[in-house]
């Protein structure tokens, strides 16, 4: 049954994936080819001053990425289960709620998190080619707050979607929204790094916070 | 359980997005700021004067004794500072207690340092890889060498940048030198200017793992390295380097408990200024020297204190003063009594994310007691008592923002 479920995750998002995996893969070669680029018509050590003293981010084309993919991730996976409320039809399978949505959920989430990981290793690969390895490390804990907010992102959209009362789904997407734009605070690199530990416990909490829009759809009457 | 977790999961995330919105918001609209005062050691009226903001463009100009003056009798009162001022009006040379001093006199004689503490070593994130600029003697400018360096556990590396690889030779030439010279790796404290936009450039210095401060230059590609008498039981956080034509210091040392040590040209002698309460974690700092006096201003949340020195660092007047504070108590009160505390990232003294809980002052217990009285009102009794429970307490720990995230999320819940 719970493999079942994960196929028809995947059914759902297979397309969607590939063309955001797609996004991601040409953006990286953007940025490769742009550094590339620099690299030949700068002289490499004021590319290096830049990057390290200035605190330039050159992969700073990649920033909002991971949030639009999270968001679109969420889109196929739920827009589909809500027209028509069809997501009380998954509901009536023989698996408890939770245990239904926990595995949809961590569908969409895998499917992110090899998206998001493989972007991250593409950066860090071209970092580690043109720059110092401390320049490519760093690029790490500064994507990591990006990739975190495409999290939020992606559980806030799942969660807005499955709530069934407006006022509710407003108040939501303005929480999210602003739990999103907490994680873009800062400039350069590693701004965020020291906060870090504390906002990756917002994953967690977001995921969470879908289970309930879920427990109230179904409260709302199947 | 799950409904449990999920419940409060969905209210804990509203209370940190509204802790962190609301008050910045709020600050937004109703909060005025306004940059630091400047305050100044007026050589003609022996006493401190300071220009300090009202907010917009007033601005308050006044000496430490009370008395007031508009933009132009105040610059008239630093000389050292709007020299060019007078130049334009015909009244230079400046005549002070009997000494003449032309605009060439003023200009040699004029230093500035501004060390804000978001700068300093371990307040902000910074790649451990500088570039040691070559000193040419026979070039002007400071051409930006095709390398960084940094210190590993074993050697003082040369990254070269076309090739992204440690140049060897260079290595083993600066590190050799190092290692007769008895250094300890790694280093513990680098300090330099990285940037070319300097009338020349002194180097770094750099603090080994025992505690010894090594003065370390490149010239023509070959080591310069002098290791400097300086006290290795220093507690240093951060080396300042700022070259300057006056050649008097190299830059200044500062102590994690807040001392201060020019590194003189006189064999690294070092120079503590008399400043009595600096403290690095949570104050700016600029020392201001002219051709009689030498002022250091240290800058903090509400107050801005100077210390006037002679030109032999010897204090003889301080000077206290309170920063304004342009938002109304109506204001303040109204913010304590709306959020009982607020997630903050932005940290003046900080130049990366310090992530921490401000709480609001006492104002906010009797807002967190008008939320909970308005919880108590609008609490329902179908509710069973393990939620009101819940709710409750987290109406009494977190007062609005617990009380709206309740309403707003779990209205018309059904049990």
């Amino acid at each position: 049954m719970l493999y079942s479920l994960l196929f028809k995750e995947w059914l759902k998002l297979k397309r969607y994936f590939a063309a955001v995996l797609l996004l991601n893969c040409g953006i990286c070669l953007e940025i490769f080819f742009n550094i590339r680029q620099q690299m030949y018509a700068e002289h490499a050590e004021m590319v290096w001053y830049q990057a390290i003293h200035i605190h330039s981010l050159l992969y700073q084309d990649i920033r909002y990425v991971p949030l639009f993919t999270g968001l679109v991730l969420a889109t196929a996976q739920f827009v589909p289960e809500m027209m028509g409320r069809r997501f009380r039809l998954s509901l009536h399978l023989p698996v408890s709620r939770s245990l239904m949505l926990f595995f949809s959920l961590l569908s969409g989430v895998m499917l992110y998190l090899i998206i998001c990981g493989s972007t991250s290793l593409c950066i860090y690969l071209t970092l580690q080619k043109y720059f110092p390895i401390e320049v490519a490390q760093s690029s790490l804990s500064t994507m990591v707050s990006w990739v975190l907010a495409g999290l939020i992102a992606y559980f806030g959209c799942a969660s807005v979607l499955l709530e069934q009362s407006w006022p509710r789904r407003v108040f939501l997407l303005l929480v999210f929204v602003t739990l999103v734009k907490m994680l873009y605070a800062g400039f350069g690199y590693g701004w965020l790094a020291p906060a870090l530990p504390a906002l990756v416990l917002l994953a967690p909490l977001a995921m969470f916070s879908v289970f309930d829009s879920a427990r109230r759809f179904q409260d709302k009457g199947v | 359980m799950i409904r449990f977790i999920s419940r409060y999961s969905g209210i804990l995330l509203a209370i940190v997005a509204m802790s962190y919105a609301f008050p910045v918001g709020f600050d937004k609209v109703f909060v005025q700021e306004i940059g630091s005062p400047l305050l100044f050691f007026s050589p003609l009226q022996k006493q401190f004067i300071y220009r300090e903001s009202l907010g917009g463009h007033r601005f308050n100009y006044m000496n430490e004794s009370g008395a007031s003056y508009n933009r132009i009798d105040f610059e008239s009162l630093l000389p050292f500072l709007y020299y060019k001022n007078l130049e334009k009006k015909n009244a230079l040379p400046v005549h002070i207690d009997g000494r003449v001093f032309s605009k060439k006199a003023i200009k040699i004689g004029r230093q500035g340092l501004g060390i804000k503490s978001r700068h300093l070593n371990n307040h902000h994130p910074q790649i451990q890889l500088y570039p040691l600029f070559s000193n040419n003697p026979e070039v002007a400018v400071i051409p930006f060498p095709e390398d960084v360096f940094r210190f590993s556990d074993t050697a003082m590396e040369f990254i070269n940048a076309d090739s992204n690889r440690i140049d060897v030779p260079l290595t083993e030439r600066f590190t050799s030198v190092l290692n007769t010279l008895g250094f300890v790796f790694p280093a513990t404290v680098i300090g330099g200017k990285t940037t070319n936009l300097k009338p020349f450039d002194e180097g770094f210095f750099v603090r080994d793992s025992d505690g010894q401060v090594f003065h370390i230059k490149r010239v023509l590609d070959q080591p310069v390295i002098v290791k400097t008498p300086i006290d290795p039981k220093l507690d240093i956080q951060d080396i300042i380097v700022s070259e300057n034509r006056r050649k008097e210091f190299y830059g200044i040392i500062i102590t994690r408990q807040g001392g201060l040590h020019l590194i003189s040209y006189d064999n690294y002698r070092l120079i503590s200024l008399p400043v009595e309460l600096y403290e690095p974690d949570r104050m700016d700092f600029t020392l201001l020297i002219n051709p009689l006096y030498t002022t250091v201003v240290s800058s903090q949340a509400k107050t801005v204190s100077a210390t006037a020195m002679d030109r032999n660092y010897q204090s003889f007047r301080t000077f206290e003063l309170e920063r304004y504070n342009p938002t109304s108590s109506l204001v303040q009160v109204s913010r304590d009594l709306l959020f009982p505390f607020q997630i903050c990232f932005d940290n003046p003294y900080r130049g990366q994310a310090d992530l921490r809980l401000q709480f609001g002052g006492v104002w906010a217990l009797f807002g967190i007691l008008l939320a909970l009285i308005v919880f108590l009102l609008t609490a329902r009794k179908k509710q069973p008592l393990s939620i009101r429970k819940g709710d409750f307490f987290l109406v009494l720990f977190t007062g609005f923002f617990g009380l709206i995230a309740i309403s707003c999320l779990t209205r018309d819940e059904s049990f």
